[in-house]
């Protein structure tokens, strides 16, 4: 073969360009002696792996109503008894002031639903204090029984199919005049059991709203009187003392992170709280909750109701705990951007439903929420 | 020698490959290992030809050789320029691990000029040190999470020379320079986990180091076809910014900030004496020598430990064989080198760390005299495993082009 010049550029271009594609490796640790001595100039931060028992946890409740729902209820079921208030509104009777009640009828529409009995026994109760929709009710305030007219009964057995519940002509006749104080109406359930019964609000379709129907002794037409305030007062029939969230009954978990054994100028890799489910305690059909940081630790102040969200989680109780991410908000509350304020737990939305979730607390030493931090520190340079 | 359309029939593979290497070198990957440390591995940025006669040999005649002693420049006759470029591939070597890296670089540009009979100027671009190499040590956590350890070091020392030279007499060339220095070292620690929805964390140290040099050089030619050369280079001292800063690289790719600081430092690094000798004792045969050493005691900054630097010896040594051998039609000069380097620092074990590097070099000249290209082979050591930990074996390819034109002024020897 001839030596051309050609070819011996090629060649040694061939045998460079073959040492460089096939030169490289994979990295090894190769070169870390030089760390020894401070040879190097520095030392990789240190990784730490921690596990911190959450402190200060507590539940808080606030007592709204679900008023915004297109169902009322009455009755117990799963531990929470539910009582359905209305208020109707006469504040446009007019010239009915100057009629005579006859009859006064209470249109609490019964729904027919899987969820529902259709028959319950209840009383009608006078409120002690006047309800507005929205208002929350922390003790429910009721005053005298309003029996059925026409036998004086105070129990009173609703129905699926009946549509209408006498009202005393002389109370009605009251409220229509303003000579007596319209505070509203309690459906209260009078039987022990687990029964509930559920009735359409005033936000469902208008044909459907509860209302009080008035006829006078005019032989006029009556009036109807619609709900104007109307909603659902939940309380548990039982306490605990674990960590609970719920809603109607709105319970909110907080708990706090002691951070003072991660250094400030930690990276956090990665963090979560977990938290254990107390077996059996969850219920209710929207399992959404929402984790965030108050912007005030303080539970009086009205920024410990809102604060930087953190995350949202679906309520996994066969997994048998609520895992929840918090490595971002631990790095920002390190490094001061975010107050340390605690975490509080609630349902992404409240008052929509009844439900609940119990976790246990930091009293239970294997079963105790706890969270888990992997984070290092910055490197150490040489000056 | 070869005439134009030769030249440009090499070239044309040439630069070719050039781009090709430079697409199959990773550019970020390490030198040697031994780039981890103080100022980085120095890099070999002077003509082609001097290098195959020993790595740091500056005292080659050569009209068209733009080398380390500014005195040099005075035997330019027209406008001249050189380039070298390397390929090189290391294999770094310890008891437990061995790896191999490869990259390519353009170590430096020179172009040099002479403006009236006797004076010549210069200036281009000289890489001084490359600090670019890396490592990783792969750990887990208590709680068995993998995650890596990823040192980075990148920068080096680089120099903007300014050259003016004089040919005194014919037996008698002197240069000096004055160049601007910078320097950019970055340590970088990054700690990643195998879990790719978990943040990962990132250390920064950057060196900005601004200084200027100046360095004079003679050349002496005695009779007897002896040429003799010294070189000065003077300390220099740089202004040096130091930055830190730590941060959270999120899986998304964004950062976080979560410390820095800035401070400022001085880098010395000290004066250098190199001195060169070449004979050429028969019309085909020359050899050349060179010692130069530079006392790193007096070295500061880095945050280098003082009690392991050293003074730095070189000692190259080469023979060339002009006449060459024949290849592709023409004759082809032949050239062998041997270099040896006592290095400024010593190893984790406290041993002095030592560099042997063998070259071997050939020589493609114009015939018009107006260019040549310079293949330099350069192989050896630095470090051993008995003595050092890690012992660093690489091989790498020089490739310098130079050209001359004549530009405004030609030089009339009147010697």
């Amino acid at each position: 073969m001839v030596i051309t010049r050609s070819r011996i550029f090629l060649a040694v271009l061939a045998a460079v360009v073959g040492f460089l594609a096939c030169g490289d490796s994979d990295d090894t640790p190769l070169g870390s002696e030089f760390i020894a001595d401070d040879l190097l100039g520095s030392k990789p931060g240190v990784v730490f792996d921690d596990s911190i028992d959450v402190s200060g946890d507590t539940v808080y409740t606030y007592y709204p109503l679900i008023d915004r729902a297109t169902y009322l209820e009455t009755g117990i079921q799963k531990g929470y008894q539910r009582t359905t208030l209305l208020r109707a509104d006469f504040s446009t009777a007019g010239a009915d002031t100057d009629r005579t009640v006859d009859t006064a009828l209470l249109f609490p529409i019964i729904i027919d639903y899987v969820d529902y009995v259709n028959q319950l026994r209840a009383r009608f109760l006078q409120l002690g204090t006047e309800y507005n929709e929205g208002d929350s009710v922390a003790v429910l305030d009721t005053t005298t029984v309003i029996p059925d007219p026409d036998t004086g009964a105070k129990e009173r057995d609703l129905a699926f199919g009946t549509l209408s519940y006498e009202l005393p002509s002389a109370l009605v006749q009251g409220w229509i005049t303003g000579d007596s104080v319209n505070n509203g109406i309690a459906i209260v359930y009078s039987e022990t059991g687990d029964k509930l019964m559920g009735f359409d609000s005033r936000e469902g379709a208008r044909i459907s709203h509860p209302r009080i129907q008035v006829g006078f002794d005019d032989g006029g037409d009556p009036t109807n009187y619609f709900v104007t305030d109307d909603g659902f007062y939940t309380r548990p029939l039982s306490s605990t003392s674990e960590l609970v969230i719920s809603d109607g009954f709105v319970r909110r978990i907080y708990f706090q992170v002691d951070l003072s054994q991660v250094d400030d100028s930690a990276a956090v890799h990665d963090a979560r709280v977990v938290f254990n489910f107390v077996p059996n305690s969850v219920f209710g059909a929207n399992q959404n909750v929402f984790l965030y940081v108050p912007n005030s630790s303080d539970p009086d102040d009205p920024g410990f109701l809102v604060g930087r969200g953190v995350v949202p989680r679906t309520l996994d109780p066969a997994s048998g705990v609520l895992e929840l991410p918090l490595t971002n908000v631990l790095l920002l509350i390190l490094s001061g951007e975010v107050p340390d304020n605690g975490f509080v737990l609630r349902w992404e939305q409240e008052n929509i439903e009844v439900r609940q979730a119990e976790f246990y607390t930091s009293a239970h030493v294997s079963l105790k929420p706890k969270v888990y931090i992997t984070y290092s520190t910055p490197a150490d340079f040489e000056e | 020698m070869y005439g134009p359309r030769a030249i440009v029939k090499i070239l044309k593979p040439l630069l070719l490959g050039l781009l090709v290497m430079s697409a199959a070198a990773n550019g970020a990957r390490a030198d040697s290992k031994y780039a981890l440390v103080f100022l980085g591995e120095r890099l070999w940025a002077g003509d082609v030809r001097a290098i195959s006669l020993g790595s740091n040999m500056q005292l080659v005649e050569d009209s068209l050789a733009l080398q380390y002693n500014p005195a040099t420049l005075a035997s330019a006759r027209k406008f001249t320029f050189g380039v070298t470029g390397y390929f090189t591939m290391d294999k770094g070597k310890s008891a437990d691990y061995e790896e191999t890296d490869a990259s390519s670089k353009v170590s430096s540009f020179v172009v040099g000029f002479p403006v009236m009979s006797r004076i010549s100027l210069g200036l281009g671009y000289r890489g001084k040190t490359d600090a670019t190499a890396n490592f990783v040590t792969e750990r887990e956590t208590e709680d068995g999470d993998e995650y890596g350890e990823f040192f980075n070091r990148s920068g080096g020392l680089t120099s903007f020379p300014m050259y003016a030279a004089v040919r005194v007499a014919r037996y008698l060339q002197l240069g000096g320079y004055f160049s601007v220095e910078r320097g950019t070292f970055e340590n970088r620690w990054d700690i990643i986990f195998a879990n790719p929805t978990w943040n990962s964390a990132e250390s920064t140290q950057q060196w900005s180091l601004s200084g200027t040099g100046f360095g004079v050089g003679v050349v002496i030619k005695a009779p007897g076809g002896v040429s003799l050369g010294a070189t000065y280079d003077g300390e220099v001292e740089y202004d040096t910014s130091v930055e830190e800063r730590f941060e959270v690289l999120f899986p998304d790719g964004s950062t976080y900030p979560i410390s820095d600081k800035n401070y400022k430092q001085t880098t010395l690094v000290p004066e250098r004496w190199t001195f060169s000798g070449a004979w050429r004792f028969h019309r085909l045969f020359s050899i050349y020598g060179t010692y130069s050493t530079s006392d790193f005691t007096q070295f500061v900054g880095l945050s280098f430990p003082q009690d392991r630097l050293y003074r730095e010896e070189m000692m190259s040594g080469g023979f060339e064989y002009l006449k060459g051998v024949p290849i592709a039609g023409a004759r082809v000069p032949i050239r062998v080198g041997g270099t040896y380097i006592k290095q400024p620092y010593d190893s984790p074990t406290g041993s002095r760390i030592e560099t042997i590097l063998f070259e071997f070099g050939l020589g493609l000249k114009l015939r018009s005299g107006r260019g040549k290209i310079d293949l330099a082979l350069q192989g050896g050591t630095t470090g051993d495993l008995a003595n050092n930990l890690i012992e660093n074996r690489m091989f790498r390819v020089y490739v310098g082009i130079n050209g001359a034109e004549i530009w405004q002024r030609h030089r009339k020897d009147d010697f």
